[in-house]
């Protein structure tokens, strides 16, 4: 049984697609409620920690002496208005979940010490662990004495049931409530503060097999309907032979990209720094913004609706706002020497003009970019896709190592003296972005230098950015320096999200963005995850060779 | 056509119409020659010229401002902290107060009403907005060349700065002997605007400017602004920020008043779908109003924030404008700020009352010429009734219409107020709004783009067509730009306060709009207030609806 795991029961696509800074000039967007607070209704109890988790422990039970540590569950599953099926395969460590919702495929798993995840067009990436904190909770609830004041007894209720609260909220964990029933000890219910939202999960239909005691049907919410998740068991072997084979990463199950050459000239126009690729689907032109920042391909609705493309379910998601998304898989997009066949896309109402009337109906994300080498010459305003097999970095490249843990690139930055591992390097957002929590967690090396200050002088109005679903509110900071590898950049002006929740996204510390790239040749070379910076001219006018 | 029809035209037809490229804008300064410098040595010097704020100072300002704008003179006084503020900005017998407090902003305008903004007005940091460029170099979003070095009006050197999302460069003078910034020169509304910049001083460590000029050639309609003062850092009272008390004292009336004027029906016909035409009948309230002895034809309007007269009018009854130019060069009228020492309407006078004046005017029923409106600020001062039916429009004191039913089978409907235009809640389809605008200079009401777009299935096209609640954005559509549709919409169930309709019929449109950017779901019009008497109890921030003999007639109850 997964208690603790990164969205909901099964692997959620964490969506950072953000299409950042058209600032507008709209008051700001009202924080939402603390959800991390205490359940309501908890009363003293006379039960200690210690001997709760013993008799939680009992209950649960232990696998027979001698049994193999394998399990083979097969679950339905109910997510987002969809109907699926889950499986999965566990051997000691190593496991594979493959879940199936309507035509959609994903899997994820754990081999030899080494997660991986597969999306729905069949790519396979490795996971590095930029999300710990569902970890760090199972670690700390596992061993409490080593994480002082990270679990504690808060009480017990007698709503929904008669039930003990424990609550986990170690350091770098996130804040979670378990409830344990008053009669039998078992979990039946968690509630746990994801991003924005509180997830509550319930546990029922206990049944033991060979020893341990289990739940057979879970299910979550987050108060939306539309985005609950219904678990339940249909059949779980215990103690089975599987072949090991079954557990080793995938690779990607097809290539969503075929490309007629090695070599490809896109079709794009860089419209102040915004990359337009231009499209055709079912011999009508759309244009998407081709966008590191979007874990995937996201189309708009209304594109979908005139084609009469199929969409299935419908789920809430949070950028900048909330947004309902559907899933669809589109039959062909071509652009350029490119066609990427029976894709699937998430669509959601989302699109904007460029300065000349173009409208832009979507993102072009990890899908695409994930299957060539992606090289944007800013100053010439083209962007060419290349076949990773043959690609060699260009002489005095600087590599930036990249994470694509969430099928967006993810780099290191250290922003005067204080280094974040996560910054995401975003093709998208029009300027580069520090989130909240790493401005709160390094106040001294995000003080403005003078820049920022002067920006609000002359305009003391909270600015807004437009991202996917909404806008956020945003400050001006000029930082005393900025380093990416082996380039230094003397203050450099960030703006600052004023949300703590929503638009920063968990465990990221911030943007890096086209104020950034512009200014160099990229290439994107998600098959050896690296990313390569070439200074270009604006470079060396502003800063020298 | 009344005004706001045509403010919702203009914001309908501006969405997604690209500029003309007009390359005069593109052309570089006279007089540069090459130079050796390079930008980073220009940008180091400066960034050594201007210093910058002295470490611990704490983030407050006091600074008084002496102005010229377009001939009219003035004085600001600006104190903020963070990024709360308070103006005061005095031209004549003109004083505007803006301020702003956490979130909340105000303005109080030149007749003593404090308003909620709930936008952004700039009008405050005119001054400092010129100043705003100086910091166009360091962005990293723009692109700085050198393009080389004048001797005129000072020996300086000159960059070019493309900056993103902006059509035409800049250039940014900076002075050889200083470092400083003498002179930026930019494209304005069209226009090649420069500004210039003088008498730099240092405070707290920080040398800015305490002259700044700026003329786009036209130099009776230059802006001027001078520097008093400057005290940075000193402690400020944080309730200097805070929304002041109405100190209007302009409206004199005892008692209960006979306003003169005269409810108007006009007949005009509208294109509610498809080549298909309707003819409606809706009316305006007209009221008379006396100003040095000469009778004219005002337009009551709930919606308006302001009080304005016709600019022809005013000049006709030669009233002031302060030393402000009031025609361009190409003797168009520009419109100004003025104030009447005295405005009869019937038992109401209105002393030293500010108005806008500015081209407006338009004929009802061909022989009434309308040639002004009375707006937020006069209708604050007392609780007017409307009698559809009679044609009568009455004033009252707010105090007699204290207490929660004040009068008897009249139903309230709460009002908040954004600079001065009223808003009222009220459900569409059981669909919850606050953002609908009471305005009955709209003929009709509508339903907009913010609520269609959002609930399409809930206002319906009565005949029958669908309509596209958004333009779906294929690239080879054609035309890129909004297609506005307006059709006559059946909203299924419409509520304000306990005004409750079933299948009401409400013009719908796909058409976004936002007053001083408050985005408005529908306008309440005319149309739907003639079946009341209506009471506006601006002094109650509430609208008291009592139905008529119309209502009675024309509805099922």
């Amino acid at each position: 049984m997964r208690l603790f795991s990164n969205s909901s029961t099964y692997s959620v696509r964490l969506r950072i697609a953000i299409v950042a800074a058209v600032l507008a000039l709209l008051p700001p967007a009202a924080l939402g409620q603390d959800n991390t607070i205490a359940p309501f209704g908890i009363r003293p109890t006379a039960m200690s920690l210690g001997r709760l988790l013993k008799l939680h422990a009992a209950a649960v039970g232990k696998l027979a002496p001698g049994m193999q540590k394998t399990r083979i569950e097969s679950w339905s599953y109910k997510d987002g208005g969809l109907n699926g099926t889950v499986s999965v395969l566990i051997h000691g460590d190593d496991q594979r979940i493959d879940t199936q919702l309507a035509p959609f495929h994903f899997a994820s798993g754990t081999y030899r010490g080494q997660d991986w995840e597969q999306n729905e067009n069949g790519q396979t990436h490795l996971v590095s662990g930029v999300h710990q904190r569902d970890a760090v909770d199972r670690k700390a609830l596992a061993q409490p004495s080593a994480f002082a004041g990270g679990v504690t007894l808060l009480g017990e209720v007698s709503t929904p049931k008669p039930a003990y609260v424990v609550r986990v909220a170690p350091p770098g964990g996130r804040v979670a409530y378990l409830f344990y029933d008053r009669a039998n000890f078992l979990i039946v219910r968690t509630e746990r503060a994801v991003r924005q939202d509180r997830i509550v999960t319930t546990y029922d239909d206990f049944r033991t097999t060979s020893g341990r005691t289990e739940a057979w049907h879970i299910q979550t919410s987050n108060g939306k309907p539309e985005d609950d998740t219904d678990s339940q068991l249909q059949s779980l072997q215990v103690g089975v032979a599987i072949d090991p084979a079954k557990f080793a990463i995938p690779r990607d199950a097809q290539s969503p990209a075929s490309f007629s050459a090695t070599r490809l000239s896109l079709p794009v126009t860089i419209d102040a720094d915004r990359i337009i690729l231009k499209t055709q689907i079912q011999g009508r032109k759309v244009d998407f913004q081709l966008d590191s920042g979007a874990s995937g391909i996201l189309l708009d609705r209304s594109i979908a609706e005139a084609l009469k493309i199929p969409l299935y379910g419908k789920l809430s998601e949070v950028t900048t706002g909330e947004y309902k998304v559907s899933r669809a898989i589109v039959p062909a997009i071509t652009f350029g020497g490119v066609s990427l066949d029976n894709i699937a896309v998430e669509t959601a109402p989302f699109h904007w003009y460029t300065s000349d009337g173009t409208p832009i109906a979507g993102l072009m994300g990890y899908d695409f970019l994930d299957s060539c080498v992606v090289h944007i010459d800013y100053i010439d305003g083209t962007v060419e896709a290349l076949a990773p097999s043959s690609f060699a970095p260009p002489a005095g490249a600087i590599a930036l190592p990249v994470r694509l843990d969430d099928m967006v690139p993810a780099i290191s930055a250290q922003i005067g003296s204080s280094v974040g591992e996560n910054f995401v390097l975003d093709t998208g957002a029009d300027r580069s972005l520090l989130f909240s929590e790493f401005v709160n967690a390094h106040p001294h090396d995000t003080l403005d230098q003078g820049l920022g200050e002067e920006i609000t002088d002359s305009f003391p109005f909270v600015e807004q950015s437009s991202g996917v679903g909404g806008d956020i509110s945003i400050r001006p900071v000029q930082v005393s320096g900025l380093d990416l590898g082996r380039l230094h950049f003397s203050r450099w002006l960030f703006h600052v999200t004023e949300q703590p929740n929503s638009f920063n996204q968990e465990d990221y510390d911030g943007l890096i963005g086209q104020d950034v790239l512009r200014n160099f040749d990229v290439y994107l070379d998600y098959a050896h995850s690296t990313i390569y910076l070439v200074p270009n001219d604006r470079y060396r006018q502003r800063w020298g060779s | 056509m009344k005004p706001y029809f045509a403010t919702l035209a203009l914001l309908l037809l501006s969405s997604g119409v690209a500029l003309a490229r007009d390359n005069k804008l593109d052309a570089a300064p006279n007089g540069v020659t090459p130079t050796a410098a390079t930008v980073a040595q220009v940008l180091k010097t400066y960034d050594s010229a201007t210093g910058q704020l002295a470490p611990g100072v704490d983030d407050s300002r006091r600074e008084t401002w002496r102005f010229t704008k377009a001939g009219l003179g003035g004085t600001e006084t600006l104190e903020r902290h963070g990024l709360d503020f308070r103006s005061k900005i005095v031209s004549g017998p003109i004083v505007d107060e803006y301020g702003q407090f956490l979130d909340d902003r105000w303005h109080k305008d030149s007749n003593g009403f404090v308003t909620p903004v709930h936008g952004t007005d700039p009008t405050s940091f005119e001054m400092l907005i010129f100043m705003r460029n100086f910091n166009d170099a360091e962005d990293p979003k723009n692109d700085v060349t050198m393009l080389g070095e004048v001797t005129d009006p000072k020996p300086a050197y000159v960059l070019q700065i493309k900056r993103a999302g902006f059509k035409h460069p800049e250039w940014v003078f900076y002075d050889k002997k200083t470092g400083l910034i003498d002179q930026i020169i930019n494209s304005l509304e069209g226009d090649r605007v420069t500004a210039s910049y003088s008498d730099y001083r240092a405070t707290k460590g920080l040398t800015q400017p305490w002259h700044v000029h700026v003329t786009d050639g036209e130099v009776a309609l230059d802006r001027d602004f001078t520097r008093e003062s400057l005290t940075i850092g000193a402690p400020v009272e944080t309730t200097d920020f805070i929304m002041p008390r109405n100190s209007a004292s302009f409206a004199a009336y005892t008692g209960h008043v006979e306003i003169p004027g005269s409810v108007l029906f006009d007949h005009f016909l509208y294109e509610v779908s498809y080549m298909r035409v309707q003819q409606f009948n809706a009316p305006t309230v007209i009221v008379r109003v006396t100003i040095a002895g000469r009778g004219l034809d005002f337009e009551l309007s709930s919606g308006s924030p302001d009080s304005f007269i016709d600019w022809d009018v005013a000049q006709e009854l030669n009233l002031p404008g302060y030393g402000k130019t009031l025609r361009t060069a190409r003797r168009e009228p520009i419109p100004y700020d003025t104030v009447i020492p005295q405005i009869q309407i019937g038992g109401l006078t209105l002393h030293n009352f500010a108005m806008y004046a500015l081209p407006f005017n338009y004929h009802m029923g061909g022989s009434t010429k309308i040639v002004g409106t009375l707006g937020y600020d006069v209708l604050k001062s007392g609780v007017f009734k409307i009698d559809y039916e009679s044609g009568k429009v009455t004033l009252d004191p707010g105090s007699q219409f204290d207490g929660p039913a004040p009068v008897p089978g009249a139903f309230a409907v709460p009002l908040h107020f954004d600079q001065g235009y009223a808003f009222m809640e009220g459900s569409l389809d059981s669909h919850l709004s606050e953002n609908i605008l009471l305005d009955n200079s709209f003929e009709l009401s509508f339903v907009f783009g913010n609520f269609t777009s959002r609930y399409p299935d809930s206002v319906k096209d009565t005949f029958g067509r669908q309509h596209g609640t958004t333009v779906v954005p294929f690239a080879d559509s054609g035309g890129y730009g909004r297609k506005i549709d307006i059709w006559m919409g059946n909203i299924p169930d419409i509520q304000f306060g306990l005004a409750h309709f079933i299948d009401y019929q409400m013009l719908g449109t796909d058409g976004d709009v936002d007053f001083t950017g408050h985005e408005v779901d529908a306008v309440v019009g005319a149309d739907f207030l003639q079946y009341y008497d209506v009471y506006l109890d601006y002094p109650h921030n509430r609208l008291l609806l009592k139905p008529n003999a119309a209502f009675l007639k024309q509805f099922h109850v």
